[in-house]
């Protein structure tokens, strides 16, 4: 028997109804971990060339890691991965709480669902069965009703549920999906693609027990770790959340304004992590077997948002305040509640509007493009009137910014994708592109498209360890560490704020250890990183993507930056080139940006070597 | 209970306050009392009520328990400490125990389908739930510290704020 | 006539020194660990403590994040930083991820 994982997963098809068991072996589990490793081979195995990303054959795979159920510090996570509508490449977000915990205890390591459910209908995993369920009455709903009417209907509260809401349902391209009321898969619109699906929610309730390789070693390391999550390492988190980001990025010319146009923003203070935690945070909540507990969450006390409740962290505040030059807490904490409650990604929904309103400034959206909102920067309410069409599919405006940022702006066309800013589809997170370079790199070598987390590449930036201003052909190396390091702690699956606190790949691979009793090192477990990531590669191969899609916007290359600390700050094509040259070569992967034959055979890739190999 | 053993009588009590729902209680009374990993072991319960507030409970080692009381297979004992033991074979799963108890302190064991219910460590010396919780929420303490604690935190806040 | 160098507090450095900033006055040059010297007579222990580890030898690269006129200063080799009058020095936890 299998320890950590359950060494089975639930196979559903919508359209039949058919739900069955499937094994796991040991020798793949070896090889791919658990989360984004599971989740990469899932969706090479099942996805073929030609799927679209709303058709019946576009798959969703829900997986744990192998810590989920254990008491690994910040195990409880769960991913769920597809062919994402929004960039029609490799999609797929991580979340917390407690459902991952549970589906584990459940007895399951992760759900892979075909087809597509006739009426709307939600799947209800109760320890070793499985049900579809009636959701038409839940359809329209927000996520946290949905949440809590499915509790009500099933007589349990202790169930755990991750549901989309209206933006997933009309296949909003950002839709996401919600569980435990603040947690979210936030990114690629994975919401969307179970709104396809007719999919209002999945449902899990699992009383097992999970067994570990080693419970006393585990339970001593845990304990240990939980410990050091205490510490200086995590104080941000714990303090002031990562709003605490603002005022520093801002100090150093890297906190994005208006639609990125600029790396400050002179209300800064007033959208501060400090103040933030002086007159808006009510609560600090944890995660499910967290010891950190990060989450800030919000209570608006007077205006015309009274009694608005949201969680709010760096990014949240970041897309939906500065970037689109609104410098009132108040405001943002709506924005967020908006964006949970009707379904779609803070961060996405952020940079679309601050691109709608960099539009209209400009006069590329007149009036009536824009459903008669007064859409500049800075107009709080006019962004969460563009938000709540965006999440709903409500007129003109709401059809065109539920598209994503770059088929909005071809739609628009005159110019405006050269401030459409985004990688591959995926809209731009809250990290200068001109003034993080090392950054900026890994915003667009990521599989997903513009993120970070793929990498962690903006931390060199920012800790000084590289001149953020110049790119050079070393900084591959910098990426491409960060790159398996990042899918290694993807797949088990813990959370990135406890990277911190393990002193080597060594210390995690001990923790794989402990949980699963599988002999590893911590070479081993780069080897695995380097794997999985290569074959998430290769399914963005498959599906069209190549060096010309790892480049930043135009913005980053043509218009240098203005803010006095960052004066003339941009980046030159022939620097990102060579950097990009320098990730490949560090890749061994073809100057085109292509695994090559002989790295994928190496990695054990031995199908994506023949399919995609150059 | 006698005078004495009144007043030194300690619960786990849990500060609404530093409480974030993380649940690590749960999780380590699982593996301390059943050697396994699963929250709905706990003898410790763990409640969320949306959106703020959090709190774990335990048995409150009641004067009168009402569990005692209640039980019609005279299978549940009062120890001189206060706490309570479930007696296995007389116990047979009928749960009325379960409901009566307004804290939620009792349980249907996955092993037998017998009533169970938090004994504070007893042979451990402390409960382990208060040793791991990581943001010190849990006590075990007396009724009357644990007053004591709460009219400090707020004369402390008021301190704060400038009274005096 | 003394120049100053401009510092700024974030996060709890602000806390520490109830205040978002203050201008120190220094004859000619130092370094940062002399700045830092100057910043615990001012604010305490807690303050030293909060930039410089353990040991004595060098900032605490866990937590503190230091930048001098928007270069982040490699805390490895921070302390010997140069530090002249005009320059503006900013005190901050480490930045890490955004959530």
């Amino acid at each position: 028997m299998m320890k950590g994982y359950k060494g089975k997963y639930l196979k559903v098809n919508l359209s039949s109804g058919a739900a069955g068991s499937e094994n796991i072996e040991e020798g793949f589990a070896r090889s791919y971990i658990g989360g984004l490793g599971f989740g990469a081979r899932t969706l090479l195995d099942t996805v073929p060339k030609g799927t679209e990303p709303f058709s019946l054959d576009n798959i969703l795979a829900w997986w744990t890691g192998p810590t989920a159920g254990t008491l690994a510090p910040t195990g409880s996570k769960y991913a769920v991965f597809a062919l994402s509508p929004l960039t029609g490449l490799f999609g797929f977000g991580i979340s917390t709480g407690g459902f991952g915990n549970e589906l584990k205890s459940a007895g399951w390591d992760g759900i892979v669902i075909a087809g597509r459910c006739e009426k709307p209908a939600y799947l209800f995993v109760d320890d070793e069965n499985a049900q579809l369920r009636d959701a038409v009455n839940y359809w329209g709903k927000s996520t946290w009703e949905t949440e809590d009417l499915i509790k009500e209907e099933l007589g349990d509260s202790a169930v755990r549920v991750a549901a989309i809401g209206p933006a997933g349902e009309r296949l909003v391209r950002i839709g996401n999906i919600t569980n435990d009321k603040n947690r979210q898969v936030g990114r690629s619109g994975m919401g969307a693609v179970m709104g396809s699906k007719n999919l209002k929610a999945v449902a899990v309730r699992g009383t097992g027990d999970v067994e570990v390789g080693d419970l006393d070693g585990l339970t001593k390391f845990a304990a240990e770790l939980n410990e050091r999550c205490q510490g200086p390492k995590t104080e941000k988190y714990r303090v002031y959340g990562t709003p605490a980001n603002i005022l520093v990025h801002n100090r150093l010319g890297c906190l994005p304004s208006y639609n990125f146009q600029r790396g400050t923003f002179e209300k800064a203070e007033d959208v501060s992590g400090e103040r933030m935690l002086k007159t808006h945070v009510k609560k600090i909540l944890a995660c499910t077997n967290c010891s950190i507990g990060c989450d800030h969450v919000n209570e608006v006390k007077e205006g015309p948002y009274a009694g608005t409740v949201a969680s709010v962290d760096y990014e949240s505040l970041g897309q939906l305040g500065p970037l689109c030059g609104v410098g009132d807490l108040n405001v943002i904490t709506k924005a967020v509640e908006i964006c949970d409650k009707l379904g779609v990604d803070t961060i996405s929904a952020g940079v679309i509007a601050a691109w709608a309103m960099e539009c209209f400034e400009k006069g590329l959206l007149s009036k009536d493009d824009a459903d008669g909102l007064d859409l500049r920067f800075g107009n709080g309410e006019a962004l969460l009137d563009a938000l709540n069409r965006m999440c709903l599919r409500e007129g003109k405006l709401g059809n065109l910014l539920a598209e994503g940022v770059r088929r909005a702006s071809q739609t628009v066309g005159k110019g405006s994708d050269k401030f459409a800013i985004h990688c591959k589809g995926m809209e731009w997170a809250a990290y200068s592109m001109r003034s993080l370079k090392t950054s900026t790199l890994g915003f667009c070598t990521s599989i997903r498209g513009a993120d970070y987390l793929r990498s962690g590449s903006y931390q060199v930036d920012v800790a000084g360890k590289v001149d953020r201003f110049k790119l050079d052909r070393s900084r591959g190396k910098i990426v491409r560490d960060g790159e398996d390091q990042y899918a290694i702690i993807d797949s088990l699956i813990i959370c990135k704020f406890t990277r911190g606190i393990y002193s080597s790949m060594d210390e995690i691979a001990k923790l794989y250890t402990l949980v699963t009793g599988i002999e590893m090192s911590g070479k081993q477990m780069i080897t695995a990183g380097e794997r999985i990531y290569n074959a998430a590669k290769c399914f963005n191969v498959r599906f069209g993507a190549s060096r010309k899609d790892d480049y930043p916007p135009p913005r980053a290359f043509e218009e240098p930056m203005i803010d006095d600390v960052t004066k003339g700050a941009r980046i030159t094509r022939e620097e990102f080139d060579e950097a990009l040259d320098g990730y490949y070569e560090e890749r061994g992967w073809t100057k085109e940006g292509m695994p090559t034959k002989g790295k994928l055979l190496e990695l054990g890739l031995d199908g994506e070597a023949d399919e995609v190999g150059a | 209970m006698a005078l004495s053993e009144l007043r030194a009588k300690r619960i786990i009590v849990c500060d609404t306050d530093k409480c974030n729902g993380c649940q690590i209680c749960e999780f380590v009374c699982s593996i301390v009392k059943d050697k396994t990993t699963n929250h709905k072991r706990s003898r410790i319960r763990a409640v969320r009520i949306e959106p703020f507030f959090n709190i774990a409970i335990a048995c409150r080692k009641c004067e009168k328990p009402v569990c005692e009381r209640a039980c019609p297979r005279d299978a549940i004992h009062v120890l001189a400490d206060g706490s309570i033991q479930i007696d296995k074979d007389r116990c047979d799963g009928c749960g009325w125990c379960i409901e009566s108890c307004e804290f939620g302190a009792l349980r249907l064991s996955f092993d037998g389908g017998v009533a169970f219910t938090c004994d504070f460590c007893d042979d451990l010396g402390e409960p382990q739930c208060v040793k791991y919780c990581p943001k010190g929420a849990l006590k075990y303490v007396t009724l009357e510290q644990a007053a004591t604690e709460s009219i400090k935190d707020v004369l402390l806040d008021v301190i704060d704020k400038g009274g005096s | 006539m003394p120049e100053g160098v401009i510092v700024e507090f974030t996060g709890p450095f602000r806390e520490i020194a109830q205040a978002r900033n203050v201008t120190i006055e220094i004859e000619g040059k130092t370094t940062l660990e002399g700045l830092i010297r100057k910043l615990s007579e001012m604010y305490g222990e807690e303050f030293g403590k909060r930039i410089i580890s353990e040991e004595g030898t060098g900032i605490r690269a866990d937590s503190a994040m230091v930048a001098i006129n928007q270069r982040v200063i490699d805390l490895s080799k921070a302390l010997s930083q140069p530090v002249a009058p005009g320059d503006r020095v900013v005190f901050a936890l480490a930045i890490t991820g955004g959530g």
